[in-house]
């Protein structure tokens, strides 16, 4: 039975939304409320879709019996080999799933905090070059070393949902994602409520008079960093899962650090109903494009995506001129008060 | 003092700004002129409905507390600040809405009351940047006191020294017009008094107009021949200084006396 | 080993070009511009143009690259920073600007690529034009472009120094630079300054990349995989000094081009992509270790020798008086 084109696009539209949420939000956790730049965003996507390409490799290992296969050697009959085993032990799937989350977790927050060391008491400028660096080098390292992900050919991983039949497979993926960008809303709008998101936009807005307070900015930061490192993985490994594969040459800086800036700055900054707002907008505007873009193609004479950046750079800088602080302004916070009760 | 004369160039060799000047002094008007003046920054408003006047060959005195908007007056006088009503007329001609840039050619110099010199320029530099490198070492005829140090940077300066280059630095356009904001302001009391006979020379020598902000009052009232009062963006007395230090009402409220 | 030479000099002179610029920019707006590389990469392709499109000279590119790489870099200033800094915008927000113009001229430079091979069938991606340079001494002997990058390099650390510190307007300039609004009730033009400010930085920038097509190769991508280079020179060196630029790029271009063929030797061919990572490190270790650059050890004693002085001058005087912003 094959899928309705309206579904496919409907679906697959959740699956992408869901994954630029939750990417989003941590990033509006980190520029929005703590006001560190992070022109860097790429590194922990690249980490967690990385983790997702090589853990439940060495998990169904212990499993399957791969027979003298490689990975990324013997990539798609590994990959068939694994997915066969998925759809007769679905319960095999739990397991692996999580236990990669929680490596990816810990892979994104550590580089998280990794990132921020050298220039996190310097100047907002001096990080945004230091992260934009951290950024180029796992581009860098994926596309080249080749035993991690395929370099630059990338490689297939199993198919988390392969005991489905094939028309509720699609469908139920979207589906995971998205429960899983709505528990992390709840979770980061509930974090960003509390005395500490108070806390972080005090940090951004003034280093000097949080100092004075004798609240150390620099932890705070660190902190931040590390959880938006961890978000972000999570990220990473949805949109991996979701495709299926991962090929390092894809985590550009275009759509994973400047497509999310592009999202919450138009969305509304420090604000987590723009961001929701900015990704679905964009996502929406995205998909549409793609889907139209065969009609263009071979009409210009160059490539249509060129016309991306062409796009998303000149309407980044009109709204920055035009409406700085995106559809969704940030607004005073009802925050809960410190003392309990 | 030919020199010196040289050094501003002189009443005869400036241009259009002090003939008007001249006229419009004969005429029975003033050289700055300002009528119910509202300006601040931005949003804020920090003069309401002030009227202000001083000549030439007369030394103008604004005094007033921190936050009573004196050095805002003078800012507005150059441009500085945002007019929202009211008028400013200078040598005769309208200036109100005249931007910083352009209110030097109206014959009117300003000198700021903190960093007004190029710390990492030498004094030379500092000359030629508002001279032209020819005119830089006749700029200093008025200042012999500065020749020493002609080639360190600015920054190697005592505060007295460094106010001295500020105003040569100012005198270089031959104004017709010169506010000072505060200029004794961090001096010790010696250094004060130099820079003080200095305006009062220059004054003197080439019957410029001369408003000061000054923190000290009594200070200023013993240096001035006009004074005006300001509290919260308003002007409380304006005048001739004498009866204001008699005034012990005002004395106690306004300055603390 | 010749090759190591030219390789390692010309790289670095051109890197300690692009810092020069970057550093340039940096000082007068205060915003480390992220799109300063597609400048230079602009100027790869106009050499790309004049020399296989237009079959004229390699080295007439070298004008009009400075003149369309210095106008772009201009419209970016004026169509852009200005305009966001008359707004009040914040800092992040013009870094992000930066960032923008960099992604917007990343199309405009592919579609130019796509446009110049598909119209005229010209190879205009991985392309390099050393065989149209002439060498001195036949084969294996000098290359003019060698030359040609030393005595740019040269010009420019000289002219700069004439410029800045023998003209009235480089005097204006460096106190423009300084204190901007004391410039401006002083009647200096600030405006004017700046603009040529960005116009010289994006113009140098496109000599550059002119330099670097005639002995490396041209394409788009550079732009991105150098960014972190330039950077990591202009920290090195002391983000907010033009002589510290110079000598930051210089001595990451000559450590990135020696260290990787060392690397080469020790542990092969495979480290070639990793590249990038050696300026990378250099940045780190500086933001680490002195952050400001290695200027800062001689503007540090400089700045000590200027308040002894000052004290010695107000002990002459026997006054004491306030701190007024002095070395801030």
């Amino acid at each position: 039975m094959a899928l309705d084109p309206a579904v496919i696009f409907i679906g697959d539209l959740v699956a992408i939304f869901s994954v630029y949420l939750i990417i989003n939000l941590s990033l509006n956790l980190e520029f929005g409320f703590a006001g560190v730049p992070n022109f860097g965003k790429v590194l922990a996507v690249a980490a967690g879709a990385f983790v997702m390409g090589t853990i439940p490799f060495m998990m169904f290992g212990i499993l399957v019996d791969y027979g003298g296969l490689e990975p990324v050697d013997d990539n798609i009959m590994l990959v068939h080999q694994i997915n066969a085993y998925i759809s007769a032990h679905p319960e095999s799937v739990l397991g692996v799933f999580v236990v990669t989350l929680i490596v990816a977790v810990a892979v994104g927050g550590l580089l998280g905090l990794a990132s921020a060391y050298p220039a996190i008491r310097l100047r907002g400028d001096y990080l945004a070059i230091t992260l934009l660096g951290f950024g180029e080098i796992i581009r860098i390292v994926g596309i080249n070393h080749t035993p991690l992900v395929g370099g630059t050919l990338g490689i297939s991983i199993p198919d988390m949902l392969a005991f489905m039949p094939n028309e509720y497979r699609f469908l139920t993926a979207s589906f995971v994602l998205l429960a899983f960008a709505g528990v992390i809303y709840l979770l980061v709008a509930r974090f960003t409520k509390s005395p500490v998101g108070r806390l972080l936009r005090a940090t951004r807005d003034d280093d000097l008079a949080l100092q004075t307070l004798g609240r150390d900015h620099v932890k705070i930061k660190f902190k931040v960093m590390m959880l938006a490192g961890m978000l972000g993985a999570v990220g990473g490994v949805m949109y991996a899962s979701y495709v299926e594969g991962v090929v390092a040459f894809g985590y550009d800086r275009l759509n994973w650090t400047f497509l999310p800036f592009v999202m919450i700055i138009v969305g509304g900054m420090a604000n987590n109903k723009g961001v929701l707002v900015g990704t679905l907008l964009f996502v929406a505007i995205r998909k549409l494009v793609i889907y139209y873009n065969d009609s263009l193609d071979g009409l210009l004479p160059f490539d249509i995506i060129w016309l991306d950046y062409l796009a998303l750079g000149g309407l980044m800088i009109l709204v920055l001129i035009f409406r700085p602080h995106g559809i969704l302004p940030e607004r005073p916070q009802k925050t809960e008060s410190l003392e309990k009760g | 003092m030919a020199s010196s004369r040289n050094a501003l160039g002189g009443s005869s060799s400036d241009s259009g700004s002090s003939g008007r000047s001249g006229s419009s002094n004969n005429g029975g008007g003033h050289a700055i002129e300002i009528k119910d003046l509202a300006c601040g920054y931005g949003k804020n408003q920090v003069l309401h409905g002030v009227d202000f006047s001083a000549d030439l060959s007369k030394i103008t005195a604004i005094v007033g507390s921190n936050g009573s908007g004196k050095s805002t007056l003078l800012k507005a006088l150059f441009g500085l600040c945002d007019v929202k009503s009211g008028s400013i007329q200078a040598l005769g001609r309208d200036i109100t809405h005249i931007p910083t840039h352009a209110i030097l050619n109206y014959g009117i110099s300003y000198m700021a009351q903190r960093k007004n010199v190029f710390q990492d320029l030498t004094l030379r530099e500092n000359l030629a940047v508002v001279a032209g490198r020819q005119r830089a070492d006749r700029a200093m005829d008025h200042f012999p006191e500065l020749l020493p140090f002609l080639d360190r940077p600015a920054v190697t300066l005592s505060g007295g020294q460094r106010q001295l280059l500020a105003m040569a630095m100012i005198l270089v356009h031959n104004p017709k017009i010169m506010l000072f904001d505060e200029p004794t302001a961090a001096l010790s009391p010696k250094n004060a008094d130099i820079i003080i006979e200095k305006i009062k020379n220059l004054n003197a020598e080439h019957d410029n107009c001369i408003v000061l902000v000054e923190q000290n009052v009594k200070y200023a009232l013993r240096n001035c021949d006009k004074v005006y009062l300001l509290a919260s963006g308003h002007v409380v007395y304006g005048g001739d200084p004498e009866p204001l230090l008699n005034d012990k009402d005002l004395a106690s409220k306004y300055l603390g006396m | 080993m010749t090759i190591i030479l030219f390789d390692g000099l010309i790289y670095a002179s051109v890197l300690a070009v692009l810092c020069v610029g970057l550093s340039l920019t940096y000082k007068i707006t205060s915003v480390p511009n992220f799109a300063h590389t597609s400048f230079a990469i602009l100027g790869m392709y106009m050499a790309l143009i004049m020399s296989k499109v237009l079959g004229m000279s390699v080295y007439l590119a070298l004008p009009v690259a400075f003149a369309a790489s210095g106008a772009l870099a201009l419209f970016m200033y004026y169509g852009i920073i200005r305009i966001l800094q008359k707004k009040k915008s914040s800092l992040i927000s013009l870094i992000i600007a930066t960032l923008a113009f960099d992604m917007f001229m990343i199309g405009v430079l592919n579609i130019i690529a796509d446009g110049i091979r598909n119209t005229y069938q010209v190879n205009s991606r991985d392309f390099t034009l050393r065989s149209l340079d002439i060498v001195i001494g036949g084969d294996g002997g000098l290359p003019l472009v060698f030359i040609v990058t030393m005595v740019l390099l040269a010009g420019l650390a000289f002219g700069l120094y004439y410029l800045l510190y023998r003209t009235s307007f480089g005097m204006s300039m460096r106190g423009a630079i300084e204190n901007e609004s004391l410039a401006q009730t002083l009647g200096i033009n600030t405006r004017t300054i700046f603009c040529f400010a960005w116009f010289l930085s994006g113009g140098l920038a496109g000599m550059a990349g002119v330099l670097m097509s005639m002995w490396f190769q041209g394409d788009p991508s550079l732009a991105a995989i150098m960014l972190p280079s330039i950077f990591a020179g202009s920290i090195v060196g002391g983000f907010s000094s033009v002589y510290g630029a110079i000598l930051g790029g210089l001595l990451v271009g000559i450590s990135e081009v020696v260290g990787t063929s060392v690397l080469i030797d020790l542990l092969g061919y495979w480290v070639i992509p990793y590249r990038p990572v050696i300026p990378f490190i250099a940045m780190i270790v500086t933001l680490l270790v002195l952050p400001g650059g290695l200027i800062q050890l001689i503007t540090k004693y400089k700045k000590r020798k200027n308040i002894t002085m000052k004290k010695a001058e107000e002990e002459k005087e026997g006054s004491k008086e306030e701190e007024d912003g002095v070395g801030a």
